[in-house]
């Protein structure tokens, strides 16, 4: 259902964040993280989508990437109280 | 939502050997109901990387006013692994803990469940010698 509702509201990062989490729970990791990078494509702020990619990367060996995706999302978090 | 974060990058923090920071990063959640598992798991890790004696850490964090389930696993390690323990003072720890933090620590790590089971053969031989 959420893939449906992301081919038919691409431009919804939410849709793709959801469909990113999705994805990874049917075990299909390599194509959750390309959801994710689209929502955070469509929104840079979506943290929802950060965090599923940084848990991408870390599991991948990419700390860094994971590391920055990770600070970014705990700044906003702090910043929203 | 913070603590999945603070946790995932107090690890990559730590594999990085930024333990400082790693430690700054779990610290909040050592006590915490569903985040102390994760947490002093990271911190045992910070701890072990940098050949620091987790017991003399624990002792010296309890004297500073920290506590919470690293601490006291421990603390009771240690007082168990005397050859003479001092059943009564464990007893008292023990008891405390009970009221201290809100969750059942003690059936949620392995590591206690041994020292439980430690501390009931160690009362049960005391009884029948005594």
């Amino acid at each position: 259902m959420v893939i449906t509702a992301s081919a038919r509201n691409p431009g919804d990062a939410d849709l793709w964040a959801a469909m990113g989490d999705l994805t990874v729970h049917a075990g299909d990791v390599e194509k959750g993280a390309n959801a994710f990078k689209q929502a955070l494509g469509l929104d840079p702020d979506n943290m929802r989508a950060a965090l599923g990619l940084a848990t991408f990367y870390a599991m991948g060996g990419h700390h860094d990437e994971a590391r920055a995706l990770f600070e970014q999302v705990l700044a906003r978090v702090d910043a929203a109280g | 939502m913070r603590r999945v974060v603070s946790l995932n990058l107090a690890q990559l923090e730590c594999e990085a050997g930024r333990y400082d920071r790693a430690e700054a990063l779990v610290t909040p959640w050592l006590a915490d109901p569903v985040g102390w598992h994760q947490a002093g798991a990271i911190l045992e890790d910070v701890v072990a990387r940098q050949g620091i004696d987790p017991i003399a850490r624990a002792f010296q964090d309890l004297v500073g006013g920290r506590f919470t389930p690293f601490q006291v696993q421990h603390v009771l390690a240690a007082m168990l692994a005397d050859e003479e323990p001092e059943l009564e003072a464990i007893a008292e720890v023990v008891e405390a803990l009970f009221g201290r933090f809100p969750f059942d620590f003690g059936e949620a790590l392995p590591v206690l469940d041994g020292l439980w089971g430690r501390f009931e053969g160690v009362m049960r031989g005391r009884g029948e010698a005594g």
